[in-house]
């Protein structure tokens, strides 16, 4: 269509309905933005919430006794306590895929609480500083830097009562940067990967 | 052959039909034939029929050759794989947030909502089962939207050859048979076609409204405001967008275009909580990630496999859209990249050559600069063709490359 007979068509509207146009338009692209900024700050990750409730059905069905010794691994009892946001495991341990992966445990809220934790986060010469952080309900715990030759860690963390509530508790690891190895160019993997947790031992913590 | 000559060349062996009757009716419809051979339509409809046949010829072929008895036994359908299984479980029971346990998140909300209203809609409508109404919706879909490219070819200047020769392209382009299948392909071909088409005839409620229907029946149909931004700069310049009293109504259809989209995620808000809902179940049970799209695009030519073969066939598709600027199709150039960015940025090269096929305008260009090059043409659909034919041997036989 040629253009100058376009616009002298569009141009040739009354000036009072171009401005009702124009308003209904702008009413409409601000029922968007308000919509957008209504959805993301209401929504909830429902694949996410399903696996929680489902891990913290499967933990607290029955209460675990301490020492408690996560088995994590491919066809590890524990398994089902798993939340949301790791890879399919492995024989000797499991990596996280996203930002967060969370597991559930049910546990006497009696006292402070040790988590044992040994786990390797991925580093390669093109991912060379991961950030790892372990939380309990939201409550961070502890923060590790790694980089290549240091991206192994195996702490004993005290998990204050305060935290632990009714005795659910959702261990949460933040990894900032998960990442695969084919993009980092550090093998064929294509998995995102950010920590491969290879042991998690829960246990009373001394009282002196 | 001239519509005069045609007459002719019809009504003349109505005088040896005996009976007057007979002749008569002749005499009636001669006209009628001799319009229709002459128009582009039958051109089309006789592309969309030879293309098609020749699709079901293959499955039938190849479903002949491994054992009827064994593939109709196990309840396949030569138009009906992967992904149509999710359509149909919607059109059936509607949306459910409940996955398998194995694959968390594998739900049908991962699925677009148009396509399946139109297939329930057709079913109630006819009395028909919900295969056949999905099917029905798909090759209407794909007549129409065959017509609207050509027109579309006309309106940017194409010959009648080289707007036939688009249709060809799309109709014997590789992996072209889910235009038949029960997929969005064709549903979502015409809508863009059909918004482009009406932006450029200056009927821009009627754009904005096929654009809103078509954010509903795939995300990245949103990215027809691309297209419409172009289009707006490059015909009425920047000024535009800086006294929008002037001309509101060519801002309609780029308003219109996301209704669809957040029609979806209010649904889903409502059902889950979550209005990314679509975007979750992805993600979870798909394990759909988002990377930067030269990163993906490096690391599936890597890879090697399927998703070298995918990715290869995507940058063969953008390589032809290349041609959209040496002729000045800058607005579907804009489309073409904005939309082929958006599918290299997902770290799954799954199903790239399928999305790249709506890509319309691809077509239309590679036919204008075909056009008087017919040796070279005629190479380029052959290769197509045969393509499709190896890609329509492995949809029939559920092999993976066909997702």
């Amino acid at each position: 269509m040629d253009t100058r007979q376009l616009d002298h068509d569009l141009s040739a509207v009354p000036a009072y309905r171009r401005w009702l146009l124009l308003a209904l338009l702008v009413a409409i692209g601000c029922g968007y933005l308000a919509a957008f900024a209504f959805f993301v700050e209401r929504s909830e990750d429902f694949v996410e919430r399903q696996i929680d409730e489902r891990a913290a059905r499967q933990a607290c069905a029955q209460p675990a006794s301490l020492p408690l010794q996560l088995a994590l691994r491919e066809g590890g009892a524990d398994l089902a306590k798993l939340g949301s946001g790791w890879h399919a495991p492995e024989a000797g341990g499991i990596w996280t895929r996203d930002e967060d992966a969370s597991l559930i445990v049910c546990v006497p809220a009696d006292g402070d609480l040790m988590v044992e934790v040994a786990l390797h986060s991925f580093v390669a010469r093109r991912h060379p500083q991961v950030s790892v952080e372990l939380l309990a309900n939201g409550t961070p715990l502890a923060r590790w830097e790694t980089r290549p030759g240091h991206h192994h860690v195996e702490e004993q963390i005290r998990l204050p009562r305060a935290v632990l509530g009714d005795g659910r508790v959702k261990l949460t690891f933040r990894v900032d940067a998960p990442a695969s190895p084919l993009s980092k160019r550090a093998g064929p993997d294509m998995r995102r990967l950010g920590v491969f947790v290879s042991r998690l031992t829960i246990a009373r913590a001394d009282v002196s | 052959m001239t519509a005069d000559r045609a007459d002719r060349t019809l009504a003349t062996p109505a005088v040896r039909i005996p009976g007057a009757g007979a002749s008569a009716i002749v005499r009636a419809i001669g006209p009628g034939l001799a319009r229709l051979a002459d128009s582009p339509l039958a051109a089309i409809l006789a592309l969309y029929a030879v293309s098609r046949l020749a699709l079901l010829a293959i499955g039938g072929l190849t479903v002949v050759a491994i054992d009827p008895a064994v593939y109709i036994g196990a309840g396949r359908s030569l138009l009906c794989r992967w992904d149509c299984g999710w359509y149909l479980e919607i059109v059936r029971h509607g949306y459910s947030m409940i996955g398998p346990v194995e694959q968390p998140g594998q739900t049908t909300l991962a699925f677009f909502p148009v396509y399946p209203l139109l297939i329930g809609a057709v079913s109630a409508l006819l009395g028909i089962e919900v295969l056949p109404a999905a099917l029905l919706v798909s090759n209407l879909c794909f007549v129409a939207a065959l017509v609207y490219v050509y027109r579309y070819a006309q309106l940017l200047g194409c010959s009648r050859p080289a707007g036939l020769f688009a249709v060809a392209l799309i109709c014997f382009v590789p992996q072209g048979f889910v235009f038949s299948a029960a997929y969005t392909e064709s549903l979502f071909l015409l809508l863009l076609a059909g918004a482009m088409y009406h932006v450029r005839r200056g009927q821009f409620l009627i754009a904005g409204l096929l654009a809103a229907v078509l954010s509903g029946v795939r995300a990245n149909g949103v990215f027809f405001v691309f297209f419409m931004l172009l289009w707006i700069v490059r015909h009425f310049g920047v000024a535009a967008f800086l006294t929008p009293w002037r001309r509101p109504q060519l801002f309609v259809p780029i308003v219109l275009a996301p209704l669809g989209l957040f029609c979806f995620w209010a649904y889903c808000f409502a059902l889950t909580g979550d209005a990314f809902a679509q975007a979750s179940s992805v993600a979870h049970g798909w394990g759909w990630q988002s990377d930067l799209p030269w990163i993906n695009v490096w690391n599936h030519l890597r890879t090697g496999g399927l998703a070298t073969f995918w990715v290869l066939c995507s940058l063969g598709a953008f390589a032809a859209s290349l041609l959209l600027l040496r002729l000045r199709m800058y607005e579907e150039f804009g489309l073409c990249l904005a939309i082929l960015l958006l599918l290299w940025s997902g770290q799954i090269p799954n199903s790239l050559l399928r999305y790249c096929i709506v890509l319309f305008p691809i077509a239309i260009g590679l036919a204008r600069h075909l056009d008087g090059r017919p040796l070279t043409g005629a190479v380029l659909l052959a290769c197509f063709a045969l393509l499709n034919g190896f890609l329509m041997t492995a949809w029939t036989l559920g092999n993976s490359i066909t997702i």
